[in-house]
C-alpha cells in the first residue's frame, strides 16, 4: 500500500485533526465557539478552516491540480493575513500539516524503513508553504492599495476641484 | 534520516498557543494597526472653545507611546463622570447592574466572529466597564473584588478602555439577541464620553466634527467650493442624461430643506447617489433647496459625546427656519437616520419654527404621519410613496447588466426599522434582485464594520476582518447568483463596503439606491441612456453605435 | 476555580443552620430572627434597587428595533408590531413575550444554511440556552407560588390549582411536582452549561456560579424535607403564619432539615438585591425593550437637556465665508459679509 493511498484512506480524520491543530492557534474560548458551530454565516472562520482543510487534504493527495490548491489556499490565507497574526503566525496552518503527518506517521513509518515516503510527500507540504507566501504577499499588497484608494475615493470630488486630476481629453498641443 | 527533528522540536521555536489568562490579566497589543490616531491638539483646543470642559487637555501623544500624557487628575475626572453618567442615563445604570452573563450575545458581534479575540464579545467589552462600576460604586464589588470581577480604575483599564471601545462600530447587533435588551452601543457611547473628558479621542472622529461645526460638512469644505463641486456633477448629469438639472443651494422660500451626508458629495461612488437625488428632484420639478451650511446629514458628534451630537444636529432646524422650508427630507445614511429617528426632536424639537408642518410629499399628497415631530423624512420612504402612486417613470432594463442585493444598514434597521422600504425601491428599478441568506440581513444584519467613526484607513486589518462576516454573505449570494452589485443607503457603507467587498468578494460593486433609480428613471418618453451614471457604457449600446464618443471628446 | 469557591462556600452556608440549631440551640434564631431580617433586606434592597434605576433619567427614546416599522403606508409595508412597536399597547405585548416567553433568547432560532456538500437548509440554532432558562425561571416561579399555602389562610384557589396540575403525573407519595425536578434539572442544566462552554465559562464569576449552587441547595433541602425526611407541615405552617401575623412561635416538632432549609432561603433573600439576580426586576425598566419606537412622530423630554447648546449660528457662518460665497453667487442674508475686507475698510 502506498503512503498516498494510506492518507486517502483516512483523509477525512486527518483533515479534522488539521482542522483542529489550526483552530488551536486561536484563544482557548474561541476554539470551541468556531469548532462547534458549523453555520458558515454565524461562524465564517470556523467554517473555513473546516472547509478549507477538506478541500485541501483532496486536492494534495490529487496533486494535479494547482489552481485549486491555490483557490483553497487563498480562502483561508484572506482571513488570517487580517487576524492579529504576525507572518509566520498566519501561515504556520500549512506546517501544522506537517506536523500532524510527524505525529501520525513518523514512529510506525520508521519502524516500518519507509521514512523516504514520508519525506517525498513532505516535499509537497513546501510546496504549499510556497504557495501560501505569495498569496500571504498578495492579499497584504492589495489591503495596503486599498488603504490608499479609499483614502482618494474619499475626496474624489476634491481631486477634481484641485485640478490634481485630468480628464483624458482631445486638445490641440502639438505633440 | 534520525536526525530529522521530532514534531514538537519544529515548533519549539515559536509558541503558537496562545497564552491561557483570566482576561483581566490578559495583555492588550498598543502597536499600531490597533487603535485610530489621536486628534490633533489644535481640532481638540477649537471644540473647548465651543463646548468647554469636555475634551480634556489637548496634546501630542500616541497610543503607542507608554505615556499618553494624561492630566494628573485623570482618574477622578473618570469616575465623577461616571458617576454623573449613572444618573444620567437609566440605560448605564441598568446595564451595569442586571447582565447575568448568558453569553447569548457572544457570538453576535462582527468583530468577534472575525477576529476571535474574546474581549470582542459584547458581553466582555462590556464587562470592561461593569468591573469598574462594580469595584468603584459597589459595596459587593469593593469587598470581594476578584470573586465579583471587579477592579478599580487604573491606567492600563483606562488604556484597554482606549482599544476595545474603538473596537465596537455600535451597531446594536447584540442588543437583538440580548434577553435584558442590553445595548453595547449605549455602554460605548458612554465609555467614549468619559476618555473624551481625559482627552483620549481619534482624529477620524475629532476632525470631522470640527470641520461640520465650521463648515458645515465634515471635509472642511468651504461654501463656494462646495458650490463648484455640486456644479461639476450637473455638468456630469448633462452628460449622461443631456438633462441640465438644478441645484439650488442656500435659496429661501422652497417648500423643503434637502440634507444628505456630505460624502455623497465629496466621495465615490457616494457621488453618483447624490447624482441622482438631483436628477429625480429635477424630473418632479420639486420646491426644494440644499445648504451650505447644514451641508453634512451625518453627525459624527453622535461619535463622541451627546453635547456635539446636539450642537451639530442643531444646524438642520436652524437653516429650515432661516430659509423658511416647511420640512426637511433626508438622503441616504445610516448614522446619520439613528440620530433623527431617536434623538433629533429630542434634542433639538423646541428649536422647530412655526413654519415647519408634517412632511407632505407635494408629488402625491400623502402625509407623512409618522414623522409628524422631527418633520424629517428618508429620501426612500419619499421615493417609495412616489413609485407607489405611479408618478415615475422607470425602465429597470437599464440595470438589467446589475445583479443585485441589498445590504442593510446597521442603524436604518435596528435603530429605525426602515427595511422594506429600500427593497420596494430596488425591486422597482432592477430586475435582478436577491437576498442574502435571512441571519445576515433585516434586523440581523452584519456591520459593515466601519460605523462609529471607525472607518478610516489605518485600521485597514481590524475593519476587514470585522467586515468577513458580511463579505462572506456577500461571497455566497455572488456564486450563487451572479450578484455583482451591494446596493445601500448609508454613505458610510458605500466608503467601506468596496474594500470589504474587493478583498472578501471581489468583484461585486458597492452603488446607493438612488444611483440605481436615477438609472432607471425615463426622464422624458422615448429617452435612450447609453451609459449609466458612472459614464460606464450601457451593455449593447456600443455594439449598436459603433462610432459614439465618449463625452468628454465630442467637443474638442 | 470561580465555581469551586461558590460550592465550596454554600456547603459552609449549610452547616451553620446544623451546627447553630442543633448544637447552640439557637431555634428563634434561626427559625424567625435570621429569616424576616432577610426578609428586610430584601424588601429594602430590592425597592432600594428599583428607586435608584427609577431615578435614573431616560433622556432618549432608543428602542433596539427588530423590524419593520410603521410605515406611511401600513398596507404595502406591514409593520412588525411585536418587534418593532409604535404604540404603547404594541410596547405592552413586546414586553409580556420578553419577559414570559424570553423572545429575545428565542430569537436564536432560526433558520440557517450548512455547507455539506453544497448548502442544505436546516433548522438548529443556540436554543437551549432558551429551554434552559424556561425550564429553570418556570419552575422556579411556580415552587414559589406554591410556597403561599404556607403563609395564607385560607389557602387561595389558584394554589391549589397549581399543586393539581403539578402533580399531574401521581408518581410516589408524597406526589411528586414536576417543577421540583424542573427546578433542579434546569439549574443542573444551566451550571453544566456554565462549566462545561469555554466561552461561557471564560466570562464566569464567582458571583455567577454562586447563586446557582445556592438555588441548587435550596431546592435540594426542599425536595429532602418532602420526600424523604417528611416534616411536619402543620407545624412549619404554625412558624410561617406566625410569621405573617407578628405571632412569632417556633414549634417544637420542627427539625434540623426544615432550618438549613429556611436558612438558605434567607441568604438567597439577603444576597438577591445585591446581585445580578436583580435582571428580575431590571428586564421591565430596559430602556431598548419598553418604549414604543415613535420619536419621528411624537416628542419625547430629555430631563436634562441643555438648551445652552446651540448650533453654530448662520450669521457667524456668513461673517466667515461671506466673500468667497458672494462671489460664487450664493445668497447672503447680509450684503456687507461679501465685500472683501480691504474694500471695506477704504
Amino acid at each position: 500500500m502506498t503512503f498516498e493511498s494510506q492518507l486517502a484512506e483516512r483523509k477525512a480524520e486527518l483533515a479534522e485533526k488539521w482542522a483542529d491543530l489550526v483552530l488551536r492557534t486561536y484563544p482557548k474560548e474561541t476554539q470551541k465557539v468556531w469548532g462547534r458551530q458549523k453555520d458558515r454565516f454565524q461562524n465564517p472562520v470556523g467554517a473555513t478552516i473546516i472547509e478549507t482543510t477538506r478541500e485541501l487534504m483532496d486536492l494534495i493527495l490529487e496533486w494535479a491540480d494547482a489552481e485549486g490548491i491555490a483557490r483553497s489556499l487563498d480562502k483561508l490565507i484572506r482571513i488570517r493575513s487580517v487576524q492579529d497574526f504576525s507572518p509566520s503566525q498566519a501561515l504556520s496552518f500549512v506546517f501544522l500539516l506537517k506536523k500532524l503527518l510527524r505525529d501520525e506517521f513518523f514512529q510506525p513509518m520508521k519502524a516500518e524503513g519507509g521514512l523516504e515516503e514520508l519525506m517525498r510527500f513532505e516535499a509537497k507540504v513546501d510546496n504549499l508553504a510556497m504557495m501560501s507566501f505569495d498569496i500571504y504577499t498578495k492579499s497584504r499588497e492589495m489591503i495596503y492599495r486599498m488603504r490608499v484608494d479609499e483614502v482618494k475615493r474619499a475626496q474624489s470630488s476634491l481631486l477634481r476641484k484641485a485640478g490634481l486630476v485630468a480628464d483624458v481629453a482631445v486638445d490641440s498641443s502639438a505633440d | 534520516m534520525s536526525n530529522i527533528p521530532k514534531a514538537d522540536e519544529l515548533f519549539k521555536s515559536i509558541d503558537y498557543t496562545p497564552p491561557v489568562t483570566g482576561w483581566m490579566e490578559t495583555p492588550v497589543d498598543f502597536s499600531p494597526g490597533h487603535w485610530c490616531y489621536p486628534a490633533k491638539p489644535e481640532k481638540i483646543e477649537y471644540m473647548e472653545s465651543k463646548l468647554p470642559g469636555l475634551w480634556g487637555p489637548a496634546r501630542q501623544w500616541l497610543p503607542s507611546d507608554a505615556d499618553w500624557k494624561l492630566p494628573p487628575n485623570w482618574k477622578e475626572t473618570v469616575v465623577n463622570g461616571f458617576r454623573e453618567r449613572l444618573k444620567k442615563f437609566r440605560t448605564l445604570q441598568l446595564f451595569m447592574d442586571i447582565c447575568v452573563r448568558c453569553g447569548a450575545c457572544a457570538d453576535k458581534c462582527h468583530y468577534f466572529i472575525g477576529s476571535g479575540d474574546p474581549k470582542n464579545m459584547p458581553v466582555l467589552r462590556a464587562e470592561l466597564m461593569r468591573s469598574v462600576y462594580r469595584g468603584e460604586f459597589t459595596l459587593a464589588g469593593k469587598i470581594l473584588s476578584k470573586l465579583t470581577g471587579s477592579r478599580v480604575m487604573e491606567e492600563h483599564v483606562l488604556k484597554e478602555w482606549f482599544i476595545y471601545f474603538y473596537q465596537c462600530t455600535q451597531c446594536r447587533r447584540c442588543s437583538l439577541f440580548c434577553p435584558y435588551g442590553i445595548d453595547t452601543a449605549e455602554m460605548t457611547m458612554m465609555a467614549r464620553e468619559l476618555m473624551h473628558l481625559v482627552g483620549l479621542n481619534t482624529n477620524w472622529i475629532m476632525e470631522p466634527v470640527s470641520n461640520c461645526n465650521i463648515t458645515g460638512n465634515h471635509l472642511g469644505i468651504q461654501p463656494h467650493a462646495f458650490k463648484d463641486i455640486v456644479d461639476f456633477m450637473v455638468d456630469d448629469i448633462e452628460e449622461v442624461t443631456g438633462r441640465r438639472v438644478k441645484a439650488p443651494l442656500n435659496e429661501k422660500g422652497h417648500e423643503i430643506l434637502f440634507i444628505t451626508p456630505s460624502g455623497d458629495v465629496f466621495a465615490d461612488p457616494g457621488i453618483y447617489t447624490f447624482m441622482g437625488y438631483l436628477l429625480l428632484f429635477d424630473y418632479l420639478d420639486l420646491d426644494y433647496t440644499m445648504s451650505t451650511y447644514a451641508s453634512e446629514g451625518g453627525n459624527f458628534g453622535s461619535f463622541t459625546n451627546n453635547e456635539v451630537m446636539k450642537k451639530l444636529n442643531a444646524k438642520m432646524y436652524a437653516e429650515a427656519n432661516r430659509l423658511g422650508c416647511k420640512w426637511i427630507l433626508g438622503g441616504e445614511c445610516g448614522h446619520m437616520w439613528r440620530v433623527v429617528h431617536q434623538y433629533m426632536d429630542t434634542m433639538n424639537g423646541d428649536t422647530q419654527g412655526p413654519q415647519m408642518t408634517t412632511p407632505k410629499s407635494p408629488i402625491t399628497g400623502t402625509v407623512f404621519d409618522t414623522a409628524a415631530a422631527t418633520k424629517m423624512l428618508h429620501i426612500v420612504e419619499f421615493t417609495a410613496d412616489l413609485i407607489k402612486h405611479g408618478k415615475l417613470n422607470l425602465d429597470p432594463s437599464r440595470n438589467d447588466h446589475l445583479r443585485v442585493t441589498f445590504h442593510d444598514s446597521c442603524n436604518p434597521a435596528r435603530g429605525m426599522g426602515l427595511l422594506d422600504e429600500p427593497r420596494y425601491v430596488l425591486k422597482h428599478v432592477c430586475n435582478h434582485f436577491f437576498e442574502m441568506p435571512p441571519q445576515t440581513t433585516r434586523e440581523q444584519t452584519f456591520c459593515c464594520a466601519g460605523g462609529s467613526g471607525l472607518n478610516t484607513d489605518e485600521i485597514m486589518e481590524i475593519r476587514l476582518r470585522g467586515g468577513l462576516p458580511r463579505g462572506n454573505a456577500l461571497r455566497y449570494v455572488q456564486e450563487k447568483h451572479g450578484v455583482n452589485l451591494m446596493a445601500c443607503i448609508c454613505a458610510i457603507d458605500r466608503a467601506t463596503l468596496i474594500p470589504l467587498a474587493d478583498y472578501w468578494a471581489p468583484g461585486v460593486t458597492i452603488s446607493g439606491t438612488h444611483e440605481l433609480v436615477a438609472n432607471a428613471l425615463v426622464l422624458e418618453e422615448g429617452e435612450v441612456r447609453k451609459m449609466d451614471m458612472r459614464q460606464e457604457p450601457l451593455p449593447g449600446v456600443e455594439d449598436e453605435d459603433d462610432d459614439w464618443t465618449p463625452p468628454n471628446m465630442e467637443e474638442a | 476555580m470561580n465555581a469551586l469557591y461558590s460550592l465550596l462556600f454554600v456547603f459552609l452556608l449549610v452547616l451553620i443552620p446544623l451546627f447553630g440549631v442543633d448544637a447552640a440551640h439557637l431555634r428563634s434564631i434561626f427559625g424567625v430572627c435570621i429569616p424576616m431580617t432577610a426578609f428586610i433586606i430584601f424588601l429594602v434592597g430590592f425597592i432600594y434597587k428599583v428607586i435608584t434605576w427609577a431615578r435614573s433619567a431616560v433622556p432618549f427614546r432608543i428602542p433596539t428595533t427588530g423590524g419593520q416599522f410603521k410605515s406611511f403606508d401600513p398596507v404595502l409595508f406591514p409593520q412588525n408590531k411585536l418587534d418593532c412597536p409604535q404604540t404603547g399597547a404594541q410596547t405592552f405585548f413586546r414586553m409580556v413575550l420578553e419577559v414570559f416567553a424570553f423572545r429575545s433568547l428565542f430569537r436564536n432560532t432560526a433558520v440557517s444554511l450548512h455547507e455539506n456538500n453544497g448548502p442544505v437548509v436546516a433548522y438548529k440554532s443556540s436554543k437551549w440556552l432558551w429551554l434552559f432558562a424556561i425550564t429553570f425561571h418556570y419552575s422556579f416561579f411556580i415552587v414559589a407560588l406554591r410556597h403561599l399555602r404556607l403563609f395564607l389562610e385560607p389557602i387561595p384557589f389558584f394554589v391549589h390549582g397549581l399543586e393539581f396540575v403539578d402533580g399531574i403525573l401521581q408518581i410516589g407519595a408524597p406526589t411528586m411536582y414536576l417543577t421540583d425536578a424542573g427546578l433542579v434539572l434546569g439549574v443542573l442544566l444551566l451550571l453544566g452549561r456554565r462549566l462545561i462552554n469555554p466561552r461561557i465559562n471564560y466570562i464566569s464569576y464567582a458571583s455567577d456560579f454562586f447563586p446557582l449552587f445556592l438555588i441548587l441547595a435550596v431546592a435540594l433541602s426542599g425536595i429532602y424535607m418532602r420526600y424523604y425526611a417528611k416534616v411536619d407541615i402543620m407545624a412549619i405552617k404554625e412558624l410561617t403564619m406566625g410569621l405573617v401575623t407578628f405571632h412569632y412561635h417556633v414549634p417544637d416538632a420542627i427539625t434540623a432539615p426544615f432550618f438549613v432549609h429556611v436558612f438558605l432561603v434567607s441568604v438567597l433573600m439577603a444576597y438577591f438585591p445585591f446581585s445580578k439576580l436583580m435582571h428580575m426586576p431590571g428586564v421591565f425598566l430596559s430602556p431598548t425593550r419598553n418604549m414604543p419606537n415613535d420619536t419621528r412622530a411624537k416628542h419625547h423630554v430629555n430631563p436634562w437637556n441643555d438648551p445652552k447648546i446651540m448650533a453654530h449660528a448662520y450669521a457667524d457662518y456668513e461673517k466667515e465665508f461671506g466673500v468667497p460665497m458672494a462671489e460664487a453667487g450664493l445668497p447672503l442674508d447680509n450684503p456687507e459679509n461679501g465685500v472683501p475686507h480691504d474694500e471695506a475698510d477704504a
